[in-house]
């Protein structure tokens, strides 16, 4: 089975997210998060590999740009088109308040400190967000449960 | 990992179409499932709002539009999903039809995303393992400014009776451009072919 979390960006709170989901990440330290912020790995448009779980379950991190829920959409069609089901891949669209500064710093010029804001701007948000994050995860694991 | 498909193995599609007699729209229909073989391809044009040059594309891809002249207003018109979608449709994978080698042939609306979604779409099939099945065709390249203003004028604002002369115009201005773009496109899906076989 494969994990996708999808957001806005592929390197921030989706990232988050596949680490809680993987049991890397309890606390809001993200200082050893492998990709943090590192807006480059998210710039081709194709999924992140961020690990595999005990129960063989690949996880990834996508970044689809504002409008997550249509991307979702057009995910989970292509994969129905292709003759999977949600036990192949989970689609999982991860989603905070102030995720449009996260999006907007992540593009700001590195010639003008752009890594250093983003690196700043988004842990400052996303530690206040964690809580939701964990939420989402939450919620996903249950779903998970409930469909095998 | 996603499964790999056998020879011959069905692939059930949901879409949903629209029911076309001459250049009269009438009734959407639903298709539960298009029995799709193994070895044929899913060949997805995606532009902005999926209304007007991916439907073009897919319309000559298919054959539903000449390739040696340029069609008139009313033949576009008379184009499944012409200049007839809304803000629902943005993200959803539209069947067009099947080619002659019984390639499943789609449109997508993607909004601002541009070339990037055609990564998304290949990088989600490569990890499914179905990446050979696939190939998103990116058409905004040919898109002017002409079909930009009347498909806003047309679709967002909803002033149908301007902006559809107007990307009619346009889409003709574009036509060959198009044409050349299905040509290719039409061409790597035989190059693939040949590699898979």
């Amino acid at each position: 089975m494969n994990i996708m979390f999808i957001s806005n960006t592929g390197v921030h709170h989706a990232l988050i997210a596949a680490n809680i989901f993987l049991g890397r990440l309890h606390n809001p330290n993200f200082r050893y998060i492998k990709g943090f912020c590192d807006v480059a790995h998210d710039k081709s448009g194709f999924p992140i590999y961020i690990g595999e779980d005990n129960q063989s379950r690949k996880v990834y991190t996508l970044g689809v740009g504002k409008d997550v829920l249509m991307a979702k959409k057009t995910l989970e069609d292509l994969r129905d088109i292709l003759g999977f089901t949600e036990r192949e891949l989970v689609i999982e669209p991860v989603s905070v308040p102030g995720e449009s500064l996260i999006k907007f710093c992540s593009r700001w010029p590195k010639i003008l400190g752009g890594a250093h804001l983003n690196a700043l701007v988004s842990t400052y948000i996303l530690r206040r967000q964690f809580h939701v994050i964990q939420k989402t995860v939450e919620d996903l694991q249950g779903r998970l449960k409930e469909m095998h | 990992m996603g499964r790999s498909t056998s020879r011959l193995a069905p692939v059930f599609l949901a879409c949903t179409t629209s029911v076309y007699f001459g250049a009269k729209r009438t009734a959407h229909l639903s298709i539960k499932t298009i029995i799709q073989e193994d070895g044929f391809m899913h060949i997805i044009y995606h532009c902005f709002g999926g209304a007007h040059s991916s439907v073009t594309a897919a319309a000559l891809h298919l054959g539903l539009l000449p390739k040696d002249r340029l069609p008139t207003l009313e033949e576009l018109m008379a184009v499944p999903y012409f200049d007839n979608t809304d803000n629902s449709d943005f993200g959803s994978i539209r069947f067009m039809g099947l080619d002659e080698y019984k390639n499943a042939v789609y449109v997508l609306g993607k909004k601002s995303l541009g070339d990037r979604f055609t990564n998304i779409i290949h990088g989600t099939a490569e990890m499914l393992g179905a990446r050979h099945q696939v190939l998103a065709v990116n058409t905004m390249p040919n898109v002017n400014w002409l079909m930009k203003i009347g498909g806003f004028i047309s679709r967002r604002i909803g002033m149908v009776f301007l902006g559809r002369p107007l990307v009619g115009v346009g889409t003709r201005k574009a036509f060959f451009a198009l044409v050349n773009l299905v040509e290719i496109t039409r061409l790597q899906t035989m190059d693939r072919r040949q590699v898979d076989s």
